[in-house]
């Protein structure tokens, strides 16, 4: 009875809108930190609101009315963050029946009150540790409790919903389509990566930034590559990149999508077209994991890692500006209202 | 490298007297394209944060307090952090920016 | 900033006597080569003998060679931590380079040190079969994988014996390498008593590199070099007139190579004249290799081998300082590597992308290990057995692992001939080492004749060494 879930949830978001406040409009960077997300306001680049939060941040996904972040910390917890009051309203453990969990990957489904997660458990018997099965599973955001799973191979780190929430693919040595339309979660399909000398830390996508298409980078013996995921269509793109490899963790797209901005120690600018790199640069802070554009694809941001984020004219690579974070962190994600 | 003293005399003892005068290019020139630091770190070594590229800072090591949460123990690189899967799964309320509040970290 | 230091390997050299009295220090471990100046020779000479170096302890003049010394990488940081050795090179993932095939098992000559058995290198004389001929050429392109440039080599026994399989070889390889984009170099190593016009018509069409095997004048020649049957085994002649026939075909002279046994060795220069004046384009000189103890040399022997060599770098030295090259290929070759200052890790090629295929279609370590069955590394039809391979390099390599890690030349040499060891070793249970003397002293005249080249860095022979580097 689909639609009577979506009528449900659709209606659930007319009434949300009608009785929460609005964030103001305009463009924010969420800094995702560890005991803190600090916002950052995209016109002036000042911090203008510090939201505590408990744990490290990992992942992280907005609502799809854009009134909620959610937030993945120290790998089992999950904060709803609330965007216009800029706290944390509400909070679940994943870890609430006797397994220990860590969660790599973590999704939205449409319906607006489930979540997707790569997990992987463990729990003491009689003193003695068992480790669970490593699952995909579907789970409940206000109990955190698991509603279904699929058993997958060891080692998924990450989660790219597409298709409106049908089907999710879940990273690890290979890419593994997950089917959840029917009662039961089940693997469909499998993209070889490790055959193919594909070497990937997906832990960064920027899916809702880049306006539905994840991007990620990866690496083979001859060459680094970018994997975009079309979040509608489910399309996977490789754009095997010529020229010596960029060593990046992260790389967000240029609004106009000719462009892509990779980041560790350097910002490196990629050159979509030509599928080449067009430039790079030693961030003079240090390491970074999170890179980020302003929606007018005038500003990159480079941010995490350590406490800093800084800020480049997107055109000169010129460092605009330096903000000094409250504490490390573990990426940066932007949302225009 | 004084002249007067040692004069290099092949292209590799020329490419040790440029590394020496802190010219970027010669690092390249003492082995090849150099190799991307691969796999793990060894015990006090910061490898992957080595700075491989001809590039700021030079063969150097990058701050490997930048990594260090990335480090942590839920994630993906078994450095010298404290283990923050079993025994000090909040280690970060101590020193949630390392650079700064490296001093509390207080674990066996 | 450390303070404290140690000695990385190095050599001193004094080189010249008088005024052109000169003192080079050679680094091992990047083979690089500097010359020190009488005050840094001094310092080093009293420092030398420290374990550890502090330069804080140094007077002011010590301290400044010190840190040249340092900045040369002579003096390194001290470290506790011994440095890992680096791993040892995975011959899977080098792609194939080099391809010699031994078309003919099989010779009209039978040499007084002939290491091939008479040309079959064991069993019965045969030929390569031209299908194998052709399925080896095209293998060598498939396994090429990057490279741009191939190269095949003819080889026997006596290749012309066998100009059926050549002419597929060169054909086949020729069309594998255009269809794949890739560049073709095909080199010969004849006795030079086969050739044809028709031959040598097809080898100036496929611009075949050409090298004859010649021993010198006529009685060392005739000595070493003698056909298998008939009423005069004398060839001298027939090279000569070979010779000869090949001037007026071919654009480019060919190479020498000569062999030379432990008895000729004290003739060296007045063979290397020799054979230059008949035309050749360089000159090389292997002294034999011993097969059997009977030519394993005496030390008397090994110190001619070794003026010889040494008075023919006396003659490049003259040349060169007219900026001439004499085309002593032994010497070239040594004098290009010193030139780079290029490290070896391993002794030759052998395995890791140059491979050798017998008549039958079977992979060798190298042409000259060709039928010891325990150097066999697959064949056309299994592939390529790299892991025989790994296996036979560090069998190679463990007897003189030892050595070579006190060994100042270890970067330039890395053990020595592979064939040249097992010959010694294991079949005449010779201890290892035996030729580590001769290499370093040559090595050692390499490295002052570089030396010399170098009071003018303007002379054209080292653009001529850079060229030869770049192969």
């Amino acid at each position: 009875m689909r639609w009577q879930r979506l009528l449900f949830v659709g209606l659930a978001a007319i009434l949300c809108a009608a009785a929460a406040g609005r964030a103001a409009a305009g463009e924010r960077f969420y800094y995702l930190g560890y005991e803190i997300i600090q916002v950052i306001d995209g016109d002036t680049d000042a911090i203008v609101a510090d939201i505590p939060i408990t744990g490290a941040s990992r992942e992280a996904a907005f609502s799809a009315d854009r009134k909620f972040l959610y937030v993945a910390s120290n790998r089992h917890l999950v904060h709803q963050v609330d965007l216009a009051r800029n706290r944390v309203v509400a909070t679940t453990d994943v870890s609430n029946d006797g397994w220990d969990r860590v969660m790599f990957g973590f999704v939205l489904d449409p319906d607006g009150r489930t979540a997707y997660g790569g997990f992987m458990s463990r729990r003491t018997a009689a003193g003695e540790v068992v480790i669970g099965t490593p699952v995909v599973a579907q789970f409940e955001l206000e109990t955190g409790k698991l509603l279904r799973s699929v058993e997958v191979p060891w080692g998924v780190a990450h989660l790219v919903s597409v298709k409106g929430g049908t089907m999710l693919y879940a990273f690890g040595q290979d890419l593994y389509k997950i089917d959840t339309t029917g009662r039961d979660l089940k693997i469909t399909g499998t993209l070889p990566m490790f055959e193919r000398k594909m070497n990937m830390l997906p832990f960064w996508d920027y899916a809702f930034d880049n306006g539905g298409l994840a991007s990620m980078n990866y690496y083979t013996p001859e060459f680094m590559g970018l994997m975009l995921v079309d979040q509608q269509t489910g399309e996977i793109s490789e754009i095997p990149l010529k020229g010596d490899p960029a060593m990046a963790y992260s790389v967000v797209l240029s609004p106009d999508r000719t462009r892509a901005y990779a980041v560790m120690d350097e910002l490196t600018v990629i050159d979509l077209v030509g599928k080449t790199y067009l430039e790079s640069m030693p961030i003079a802070e240090g390491t970074c994991y999170a890179v980020n554009v302003s929606g007018d694809g005038r500003k990159v941001y480079a941010a995490g890692g350590g406490s800093t984020l800084t800020v480049y004219d997107a055109g000169t690579l010129k460092v605009l500006k330096v903000l000094q974070m409250a504490s490390d962190g573990m990426d940066l994600r932007r949302i225009n209202f | 490298m004084k002249k007067k003293i040692i004069a290099a005399l092949n292209e590799k003892a020329r490419a040790i007297e440029r590394l020496a005068k802190g010219e970027e290019k010669t690092a390249a020139a003492l082995g090849g394209p150099p190799a991307m630091p691969q796999g793990c770190t060894t015990i006090f070594d910061t490898g992957w944060e080595t700075n491989p590229r001809p590039t700021y800072p030079i063969g150097n090591c990058q701050a490997s307090a930048r990594d260090f949460h990335g480090c942590a123990g839920d994630c993906w690189w078994p450095a010298q952090v404290p283990d923050g899967l079993t025994n000090h799964s909040d280690f970060d309320v101590a020193c949630p920016n390392i650079a700064r509040d490296w001093r509390n970290l207080k674990y066996e | 900033m450390t303070a404290t230091y140690a000695w990385s390997d190095h050599r001193i050299f004094e080189a010249g006597t008088g005024p052109d009295a000169r003192v080079l220090l050679f680094g091992t471990d990047h083979a690089s080569l500097f010359a020190l100046d009488g005050s840094a020779r001094d310092v080093l000479a009293r420092w030398r003998g420290r374990e550890s170096v502090d330069l804080r302890d140094a007077s002011s003049p010590d301290r400044e060679v010190l840190e040249a010394l340092r900045d040369a990488l002579v003096l390194v940081p001290a470290s506790p931590q011994r440095r890992p050795a680096p791993a040892p090179i995975d011959p899977a993932e080098i792609p194939l380079a080099t391809l010699v095939l031994e078309v003919a098992q099989a010779c009209n000559l039978r040499c007084a040190y002939c290491y091939a058995g008479g040309g079959s290198y064991g069993g019965e004389s045969r030929l390569m079969h031209p299908e194998v001929a052709r399925r080896a050429a095209r293998r060598l392109v498939e396994s090429s994988g990057d490279r741009q440039l191939v190269t095949l080599v003819l080889f026997g026994g006596e290749p012309l014996l066998n100009v059926p399989a050549l002419r597929a070889a060169v054909l086949e390889a020729e069309a594998a390498a255009s269809e794949a984009g890739k560049q073709l170099v095909v080199s010969l190593t004849t006795n030079g008593t086969r050739f044809t016009p028709t031959l040598l018509d097809f080898l100036r069409e496929h611009r075949v590199g050409i090298t004859v095997s010649i021993d010198g004048p006529p009685e060392i020649h005739d000595a070493n070099r003698r056909y298998a049957g008939g009423r005069d085994r004398r060839t001298y002649a027939d090279v000569v007139k070979g010779l000869a026939l090949l001037r007026t075909h071919m654009p480019k002279p060919p190479a020498a190579r000569v062999t030379l046994t432990p008895a000729q060795w004290s003739r060296i220069p007045e063979v290397f004249r020799h054979v230059l004046d008949l035309g050749f384009l360089e000159v090389g000189i292997a002294p034999v290799s011993p097969v059997t103890a009977a030519l394993l040399p005496t030390t008397e022997q090994d110190a001619a081998l070794f003026t010889g060599f040494a008075l023919l770098a006396a003659q490049f030295r003259q040349a060169a300082a007219a900026g001439r090259v004499l085309p002593f290929s032994n010497l070239l070759d040594l004098l290009a590597r010193l030139h780079v200052g290029s490290v070896k890790s391993s002794p030759c090629g052998a395995g890791l992308g140059y491979l050798a295929a017998d008549a039958e279609g079977r992979f060798f370590l190298c042409h000259r290990l060709a039928g010891e069955d325990e150097f066999q590394v697959g064949n056309l039809d299994a592939g390529i057995d790299h892991a025989k391979i790994r296996v036979c390099l560090a069998n190679q390599a463990a007897s003189r692992a030892q050595a070579c890690r006190a060994c100042w030349a270890r970067s330039l040499c890395a053990g020595g001939c592979h064939y040249e060891n097992h010959l010694r070793e294991a079949r005449l249970g010779q201890p290892p080492g035996g030729s580590c003397d001769f290499i370093r002293r040559w090595l050692e005249v390499g490295i002052c004749v570089f030396a010399d080249l170098c009071r003018d860095p303007g002379n054209p022979v080292f653009a001529f060494l850079g060229r030869r580097a770049d192969g």
